[in-house]
């Protein structure tokens, strides 16, 4: 019976019925989704048997390939894709500090709608007073959130080994664990793997001792370092002393009962949970003001560990590449 | 005397400045650690949240393969089968359990369920911030107290996440059972109709031109159909997102069922 040397592909009709990744697990994995992916496996099988594999898909999503580049030719290609392979830098545009992804929470003013003060500028100053203590006295701790926060969203795949905190090396490990597994198929296809060694395609490559690493796990270089200059910005804004969040909260006046008769006029403050509103906007804002500085800092710092992790990945893999271009040599 | 007295107040003012600095420090790394604490709790939960999602929608997909395509090929053989029915109504009943027919009736109408989305469905645990509320320092020990507070905060929720979750690796789990439960019945109803379909070919529509092999395959098909209108409908969670108890008797049941039928098919 005639052999058809293919591979297959999952086209984007698939519906995640299961079936092939179910019947056929040397051939197909499954997604996240429950969506099918092919495995990168060239096989050689009857035209028969192939069709019938393609024709159990109820969606018609699968379709083979016929390979006909020699076993050499393909291994010649995954071995360039392994010589190149580096772990990529992130963007500009992947790390974009957005304000509104951040919330700063704002504080409640216990303070208000008391008819305390004996004039309205005791008044004044008891609501300057609590502004300053609840949130103002505080610009710094809110930057810090803010920027941790960004730090955790967008870098913390740089600096984790695991899969749940979304780790980078994961990724990457996994897509040359795909790249050497391809490669181990076609040595097998040839049987020229008997002496492969069991760790062939496994890849656990993580730049943890990186002092970058380190920092970045203790909150260093992105969020310490950037608050002043976050600060400093903010300084320089016109709105930014204490005294021009004064017209954001204002006072009231009632005559209240003092005995015998006698009636005094008393004040209280109000709404300072605008000056709050007011005044975590304006964080945010000279946070977004300095968004170039935050992404080049770190994009920078991301750089620095990537780097270590592409060393170190050139290293582990150096052993392999020399075993497959033994073995391409081997074939010729 | 008095230039020592002054070296003196002066050397201990400065002894409290760089305490206060030092304090400040402290309650800025502390406020960093809950921050991030917190965060990383959060992203963990959303990324949890996003993956428990996907499989639940696979759990959905699987469904709807079934009633999109399996379905309507089940329909057709089925419609033969019935007229084999109606034309040999004593003689076939003998062969098949007329509550499997009532059954695979009623699937033969399953309308295309439309998949709910999780997200939909309130399940994350409230979100704990003690907020700035605990901000309330006038000095440095003060503020190293509150960003205390802010670590008891960030460890209160770390906690909630954490539990969260737990409760989704367990709806995760769930869903992975449910969804391979039903893809391994699609493909023995598969097998089956395509089996059955054969059969009819072969010996058309009177019931005295099969043989006993023969009756037992349409047999076979009327009662996974039957057995799919029960397992099709296992719920993964319940209208209040909690992992519904009575669905494992049933996935026990479902596994059983595979195992007996791929012996018989």
């Amino acid at each position: 019976m005639e052999q058809t040397k293919a591979k297959f592909i999952v086209t984007e009709n698939c519906e995640a019925c299961g079936t092939c990744y179910t019947r056929y697990k040397d051939y197909f994995s499954e997604l996240e989704d429950g969506k099918a992916e092919a495995k990168n496996v060239v096989f050689s099988m009857a035209q028969e048997e192939l069709i019938k594999i393609l024709e159990e898909c109820p969606c018609k999503a699968l379709k083979s390939v016929e390979v006909k580049e020699s076993a050499k030719q393909r291994l010649l290609v995954e071995l360039e894709k392994l010589k190149n392979y580096q772990m990529k830098y992130p963007t500009n545009s992947q790390v974009k500090f957005k304000k509104e992804e951040y919330y700063i929470p704002l504080p409640y003013a216990s303070g208000e709608h008391r008819y305390d003060y004996s004039s309205e500028s005791s008044a004044n100053s008891a609501a300057r007073n609590e502004f300053n203590q609840r949130m103002y006295s505080q610009i710094d701790v809110l930057i810090l959130k803010v920027i941790t926060e960004y730090r955790i969203k967008y870098f913390k795949p740089y600096y984790t080994k695991t899969e749940e905190e979304g780790s980078a090396y994961l990724k990457c490990n996994k897509e040359i664990s795909d790249i050497l597994a391809g490669i181990e198929n076609i040595l097998k296809e040839e049987n020229a793997a008997g002496d492969i060694s069991k760790d062939f395609k496994r890849i656990e490559v993580f730049p943890e001792n990186d002092t970058t690493w380190k920092m970045l796990n203790k909150g260093e270089l992105i969020a310490d370092e950037m608050i002043s200059s976050i600060r400093s910005e903010f300084n320089s804004q016109s709105y930014s002393s204490l005294s021009s969040y004064e017209s954001y909260w204002d006072t009231d006046d009632m005559e209240v009962s003092v005995g015998r008769g006698k009636y005094k006029d008393r004040y209280c403050y109000r709404n300072l949970h605008e000056a709050f509103r007011e005044l975590a906007s304006d964080i945010l804002s000279a946070c977004y003001y300095k968004d170039h500085y935050i992404e080049r800092r770190g994009i920078e710092v991301a750089t620095w560990v990537i780097d270590t992790y592409n060393k170190i990945l050139k290293q582990e893999l150096s052993s392999r590449i020399s075993y497959i271009e033994k073995k391409i040599a081997q074939l010729s | 005397m008095v230039q020592l007295v002054i070296l003196g107040s002066l050397l201990k003012e400065a002894y409290k400045i760089n305490k206060s600095i030092e304090l400040d420090e402290k309650a800025m790394k502390k406020y960093g650690k809950a921050f991030e604490k917190e965060k990383s709790a959060q992203v963990r939960l959303e990324k949890k949240l996003e993956y428990a999602d996907k499989r639940l929608l696979n759990v959905a997909s699987k469904k709807k393969i079934i009633i999109n395509y399996t379905l309507p090929e089940f329909i057709e053989v089925y419609k033969v089968i019935q007229k084999i029915e109606r034309e040999n109504k004593e003689d076939i009943a003998k062969l098949i359990r007329l509550s499997d027919f009532e059954k695979a009736d009623r699937f033969a109408l399953v309308p295309v369920a439309a998949p709910k989305g999780f997200s939909d469905t309130q399940l994350v645990c409230g979100t704990i911030f003690y907020g700035m509320g605990q901000m309330m320092i006038k000095d440095s020990e003060q503020k190293l107290s509150a960003a205390r507070s802010s670590m008891s905060a960030a460890n209160v929720y770390e906690a909630q996440a954490d539990s969260a979750i737990t409760i989704y690796d367990a709806i995760i789990e769930r869903a992975n059972i449910i969804a391979d439960m039903l893809v391994k019945l699609n493909i023995l109803f598969k097998k089956s109709i395509e089996q059955t379909r054969k059969v009819i070919e072969k010996n058309g529509k009177n019931i005295h031109d099969y043989n006993e092999f023969d009756t037992s395959i349409l047999m076979v098909c009327v009662n996974i159909a039957a057995a799919m209108t029960e397992f099709i409908d296992i719920p993964v969670i319940d209208e209040r997102g909690s992992l519904c108890k009575s669905a494992v008797e049933l996935i026990q049941k479902g596994q059983q069922y595979i195992e007996k039928m791929n012996t018989i098919i």
